[in-house]
Order: structure tokens, then C-alpha cells, then sequence
């Protein structure tokens, strides 16, 4: 019995730190190729609103605006980023409670 | 790092992960707010597809602006009204802040829109669309 706890508890330790990294691996992934997909949305609107306002489709206070709302856009891109961060800790945190309880199940079957 | 130490890392990072396991960070996937985004942005999108062509004015035009901002606001306090959701909140916030603008422009600019500011605004909002949506799309379903 307490050899089947110690290879549980290793086992346990092992599938564990394995979820931890993949979790991790996967939000960096997802963290690099959102922020470069905004950049260049946001590179293309700027270049876009700056076009208009030369060709004076819209006045100088349209782009001004225009431009202000960039702040906003990357402040909930950020928030973004922070939200997927949360759900990866969470998928962490069930993730070893449900190890933790499928092992115990087996042991105790 | 040598063997014992591995292992009393693991054990370390296994124990802070049971300590916090009755924790939760974030709010699950609602479909609710799935709906609320996407309905509202289908909405936006025909009538900016519009304004881009030609313009907004008159009474009725006012009158969707403010019936869009009307609808976000609800979606926003329907968010603020649930635990651990800030960050979805505040994107809300910033959608309405974005039709906000439009309506005050409106308003200020003489009852009309050029079809230029309308198509140039489509493209913020869209922006503040997506990463809302993506947000809720990324959340843990229950």
C-alpha cells in the first residue's frame, strides 16, 4: 500500500509539472501570435486613417479620435491577454484536481 | 539542478497547486455573452455597411445609434453583474465608449455622418469586436 502511494504521488508529480508546461507552452504560443496580429491590424488602420485624412475624406478631429481609439483598442487587447493568462491557470488548477482525484479513485478501487 | 532538487521543485509547485486548487481566477465561457457580442456586431456591421456607402442622417439614423448604444450598455451591466470578469467588462466598456462617440459626432456634426468617418469608425469597432469575442471564445466552457 505505501509503495502504491509513493508511485502515485510520483506519478501524480510527474503528470502535474507536464500540464503545467504544456499550458504555459501553449499560452506563450497564443500570447506571440495575438499580439503580432493586432500590430499589423493596427499598423494598417493607422496607415488607412492617415490616407483618408490627407485625401481630407475625414477632418482633423475625425482622425484625432480615430486615433484615441487606438489607446482603448490596445487596452482591451491587454485585458485580453490578462483574461487568457486566467483561463490557462485555470485549466492548470483542474486539471491537477482531476489527476488528484482519478489516482486517489484508482488507488482506493 | 541536481535529482532531489527536481523533485522537491515538483513537490513544491505540486503543493502550491493543491493549496490554491479551491481557487478561480476567471469566469467561465457564457453563452450569453457570445450571443450578446455577436448579435450586436451583426447588427452594427449591416448598418455601418450602409453608413459607409452613404452616410448617416435624419431622425431614423439617430435612432439606431442610440438603440446600439441602448444594447450595449445592457450587455455591459449584464458583465459588470458577474464575479471575476473584469477584463471582460472593460472591453465592454471600451465598445461603448467607441458608440458613444459616434452618437455625440452625430449629434455635434449637425444630425449627419460623412460615409468616410462611418467606414473609418466600422474598422475600430470591428477591432474592439473581435478581441471581445475572442475573449469569451477562449474562456473555459463548463
Amino acid at each position: 500500500m505505501a509503495a502504491d502511494i509513493v508511485a502515485l504521488l510520483k506519478s501524480l508529480l510527474n503528470e502535474s509539472a507536464e500540464l503545467v508546461s504544456k499550458e504555459a507552452a501553449a499560452l506563450f504560443e497564443e500570447i506571440k501570435s495575438d499580439g503580432s496580429e493586432f500590430a499589423l491590424r493596427l499598423a494598417d488602420r493607422t496607415k488607412k486613417f492617415i490616407s483618408m485624412l490627407a485625401e481630407e475624406k475625414i477632418t482633423k478631429d475625425e482622425f484625432e479620435e480615430l486615433m484615441g481609439d487606438q489607446i482603448e483598442l490596445a487596452r482591451a487587447q491587454a485585458n485580453k491577454l490578462q483574461s487568457d493568462a486566467k483561463v490557462s491557470a485555470q485549466k492548470i488548477i483542474d486539471g491537477v484536481k482531476d489527476l488528484t482525484l482519478n489516482k486517489i479513485t484508482a488507488l482506493l478501487a | 539542478m541536481n535529482l532531489p532538487d527536481k523533485i522537491s521543485f515538483k513537490i513544491r509547485i505540486f503543493l502550491l497547486l493543491v493549496f490554491i486548487s479551491g481557487c478561480s481566477f476567471v469566469s467561465y465561457y457564457d453563452a450569453i455573452s457570445f450571443k450578446n457580442l455577436t448579435d450586436l456586431k451583426g447588427e452594427m456591421m449591416v448598418a455601418f455597411e450602409d453608413f459607409s456607402q452613404n452616410g448617416a442622417e435624419g431622425e431614423q439614423d439617430l435612432e439606431l445609434l442610440e438603440h446600439f448604444k441602448v444594447e450595449t450598455a445592457k450587455a455591459m451591466e449584464y458583465e459588470a453583474g458577474k464575479n471575476l470578469n473584469d477584463n471582460t467588462t472593460a472591453q465592454f466598456k471600451t465598445i461603448y465608449a467607441l458608440v458613444s462617440e459616434v452618437v455625440e459626432r452625430f449629434k455635434n456634426d449637425g444630425d449627419k455622418l460623412s460615409a468616410s468617418y462611418c467606414e473609418a469608425k466600422w474598422l475600430n469597432l470591428e477591432e474592439a469586436f473581435r478581441i471581445a469575442i475572442e475573449t469569451e471564445r477562449n474562456k473555459i466552457q463548463n
